[in-house]
């Protein structure tokens, strides 16, 4: 198994679904780790900050997803199959996300990162409450809730960092055979 | 008497991609060019598209790095090649939420949108599942999602509960539910306008990536063709070949009028040409008093 230590490409690799047989999952790539000196950058606690954080940015990301979409649904007239328990689940993954953020420990040069992950949590949490206020079928406080998600996009835009996993679409899962461009490399 | 143009216009494209995505069960069968395109209709005094692409800003290089992703050019170059600028366009038809399909709605200032009901609420869906169940929103930006939002709130944006005649004269809206996405969507052109048309035009979406989906090799089981079904499906196969059936049905069975959007080889059917930036258009219909792009 590679080591996230001197081969900085296994947690790009590691973050994608594979198949059991995916040569990605064998594969190391350049020297071999034996050759190639720890990466100062990349030290555990960098690396147990970035499998938290990868949490909160990716339940972040849907959450604006989740309440963009029944915004839609809102605003152009969709029908009431979104009404289930929608925002209290929202809820529910919204604290979830708040207590990684809480105890994940952040090495001092990713502050910065999770004060970002803060904010957009926070910008999320305030669409939430103006949502729970109006309801699924409120009027009105749209263009609002609508600003809110749009800052938390752009934070986390802005805070994307591919090698970790932590990007705004997921292409990692659009195929079913993967790692096809790593492995031409 | 036809009464719209139809034009595939290629605005990326990957050149090595696996083989498998494009057709169900073709593993280990190596690697086929795939273009990123939209299709352009234009003719009753409308100008529509078929999928807007993607934004190259906001993930071209990751696309690029990651999987190879090449030659991106902005729907103002690539309309350009057929004499149509963004603005002109009135009229969008999202067949589904995948990025490189609902991408760039900002592209298209003047235009009203849309999109099956079903492909945004069953994603909302998906996005509030656990982690562990991420996959099923594959490929969908919540960006996009929000940008939807906003046409929503500009009046913009038509949700389609299934099937809708007539969304533009002689263009009908066909859900394929449960299929390549939750809601996905193909669009029916009906040339000569009739309500029993025989110059009808299906553009598929990513219901069909490539000739064999609809016309696969059927020697395996002694028949000469047979429906293959692409190889990513949120929902499942077998409703995608459920769907071919329909858009054959609509084209009299005739397999070359079902529109690939993701097919190299849509140049060795219709009349095409590449532009100066290297990027594909192909030409399958002119309307009447039209002239050739190609």
């Amino acid at each position: 198994m590679a080591d996230f230590r001197t081969d900085p490409g296994f947690l790009d690799r590691a973050v994608t679904i594979h198949r059991a047989d995916c040569e990605a999952l064998a594969r190391t790539s350049g020297p071999s780790p034996a050759e190639t000196p720890p990466s100062p950058d990349l030290d555990e606690a960098v690396a147990a900050y970035v499998l938290a954080a990868r949490r909160a940015y990716d339940g972040m990301r849907r959450q604006i997803g989740h309440l963009a979409g029944l915004l839609i649904l809102a605003e152009a007239g969709g029908r009431e199959v979104l009404a289930v328990a929608a925002l209290s689940d929202a809820r529910e993954k919204w604290d979830a996300i708040e207590a990684v953020l809480e105890t994940a420990r952040t090495p001092p040069r990713l502050d910065h990162h999770r004060e970002s992950l803060r904010l957009a949590h926070h910008l999320i949490g305030t669409a939430l409450s103006a949502f729970d206020q109006i309801g699924l079928r409120g009027k009105g406080a749209g263009p609002a809730i609508s600003a809110q998600l749009n800052g938390a996009y752009r934070i986390l835009q802005g805070i994307a960092e591919p090698r970790a996993g932590m990007t705004m679409v997921d292409f990692s899962h659009a195929c079913c055979s993967c790692a096809q461009h790593a492995n031409r490399r | 008497m036809a009464d719209y143009s139809i034009w595939v216009l290629e605005y990326s494209y990957v050149k090595d991609y696996h083989k498998s995505g494009v057709l169900y069960g073709a593993h280990n069968q190596g690697y086929v060019k795939l273009p990123y395109c939209y299709v352009l209709i234009k003719g009753n005094g409308h100008t529509a598209m078929v999928d807007v692409g993607y934004n190259d800003k906001d993930y071209g290089k990751h696309l690029a790095d990651k999987f190879g992703v090449e030659n991106w050019h902005s729907p103002k170059e690539v309309l350009a090649g057929v004499g149509v600028s963004p603005e002109e366009v009135d009229t969008v038809f999202v067949t589904h939420s995948h990025f490189d399909h609902f991408g760039n709605v900002e592209a298209f200032p003047n235009a009203h949108f849309y999109i099956q009901e079903r492909e945004i609420s069953k994603n909302v869906w998906a996005m509030a599942l656990p982690d562990r169940m991420r996959w099923m929103m594959t490929a969908v930006d919540p960006g996009d999602i929000l940008r939807g939002v906003g046409l929503a709130q500009q009046k913009r944006l038509t949700m389609v509960d299934g099937s809708l005649e007539d969304a533009l004269p002689g263009i009908d809206l066909h859900a394929a539910v449960d299929s390549h996405t939750y809601g996905s969507m193909w669009v029916t052109v009906r040339n000569d306008g009739k309500k029993q048309s025989s110059d009808t035009w299906v553009l598929a979406g990513d219901l069909v990536y490539v000739f064999e989906n609809v016309e696969g090799s059927g020697s395996a089981v002694d028949v000469d063709t047979l429906y293959v079904p692409v190889g990513l499906a949120a929902g499942s196969q077998t409703n995608l070949v459920l769907a071919t059936e329909e858009m054959m049905k609509q084209t009299g069975y005739e397999a070359r009028r079902v529109i690939p959007i993701h097919e190299e080889r849509l140049k060795d059917t219709f009349p095409c040409r590449i532009t100066e930036d290297g990027l594909r258009i192909s030409e399958i219909c002119l309307a009447d008093g039209e002239s050739s792009k190609v």
